[in-house]
């Protein structure tokens, strides 16, 4: 199972959190509500880094031709 | 548990050819090992996506790496997949070289696939069998309770060399890579393939466009081997078979 540690946040962001958590169905905890924000933030991050050029993309395109994919 | 994804892969080479494939040999000897029977168009990113999602393709109608005329990508592909719901359950879950997409996926991953996870020449397909396993090994000796990765370039290899002598040979280096692999690692797993080949002329489905260099086509013959007391009969059994698992 994976580890977890204790960050420190501002107590007025905890509180704006911990009132969205209690009007939300979706959301068990404080904690689930932050982890699910920081792991949005850092998956758009991780797919603005893979952003491809049109250039990659034809070069792609040529390999899917060369293999008969298109 | 891990999941190896050996794209392409097909009992027809392996078993005319089992007294040079001794990892696999000795896997199917031991483990519980079976053919999944396609009933339709054997494409790649159709059935990966199947495999790690649950969802069939006639669902989830990811069938192709590009539609109109864009490379498809991750967020356009309507499903949740096993290592993320993994992921959410707390479990440490990686992927890599996933051809669900080009270039092929990863998660958690930082892992440059070879020619965008499409090799083409004979260097690049034997880079990325040195590659994924390298990756492979070190997410092993970190430690994990998830890791799946497929080896795409056995069927980029099938379609230009099928028939070939040369085929056998990289089906070798395939068998000496799950060596080290499981020299590494002595939990459960699932060995899998998204179709078989065969020649082609003889494919009951057309996938692939002609063109001189093409030689094998994807066939509706997958296969598996796993250390788990499961049958696959479709590719969405996977999933299932893993969240039963965790």
């Amino acid at each position: 199972m994976e580890e977890y540690v204790e960050i420190k946040i501002p107590k007025r962001i905890f509180d704006e959190i911990k009132k969205r958590v209690e009007e939300s169905s979706e959301f068990k905890s404080v904690d689930e509500y932050v982890t699910f924000v920081l792991e949005e933030l850092l998956k758009e991050e991780e797919e603005e880094e893979y952003e491809l050029s049109e250039e990659e993309e034809e070069k792609i395109k040529e390999r899917l031709r060369g293999l008969g994919y298109l | 548990m891990i999941v190896i994804g050996l794209d392409g892969a097909t009992w027809k080479v392996i078993d005319k050819h089992l007294n040079r494939l001794g990892t696999i040999r000795e896997l199917k000897s031991k483990f519980n090992h079976g053919t999944i029977l396609l009933n339709y168009k054997p494409l790649s990113p159709a059935i990966w996506t199947s495999i790690f999602s649950g969802i069939p393709p006639s669902i989830h109608s990811h069938w192709d790496f590009v539609k109109n005329d864009k490379l498809v990508k991750r967020e356009d592909i309507p499903v949740e997949f096993i290592w993320e719901i993994l992921h959410k359950r707390g479990y440490k879950c990686y992927a890599f070289n996933i051809p669900i997409t080009i270039p092929t996926y990863n998660f958690n991953v930082e892992f440059k696939p070879i020619g965008y996870g499409l090799p083409i020449t004979e260097e690049e397909c034997y880079k990325e069998i040195e590659s994924v396993t390298k990756k492979a090994l070190e997410i092993i000796d970190k430690g994990f309770d998830f890791l799946a990765f497929v080896y795409t370039a056995l069927d980029r290899y099938s379609h230009l060399h099928w028939g070939e002598e040369g085929l056998v040979k990289f089906y070798e280096e395939i068998d000496r890579s799950l060596r080290e692999i499981f020299d590494a690692y002595n939990g459960d797993f699932i060995i899998i393939s998204d179709h078989g080949f065969t020649d082609i002329d003889s494919a009951k489905y057309r996938t692939l466009k002609r063109n001189e260099n093409i030689k094998g086509e994807h066939d509706i013959d997958a296969i598996y081997i796993t250390s788990l007391n499961e049958k696959i009969t479709k590719p969405e059994d996977v999933f299932y078979i893993i969240k039963k698992y965790f």
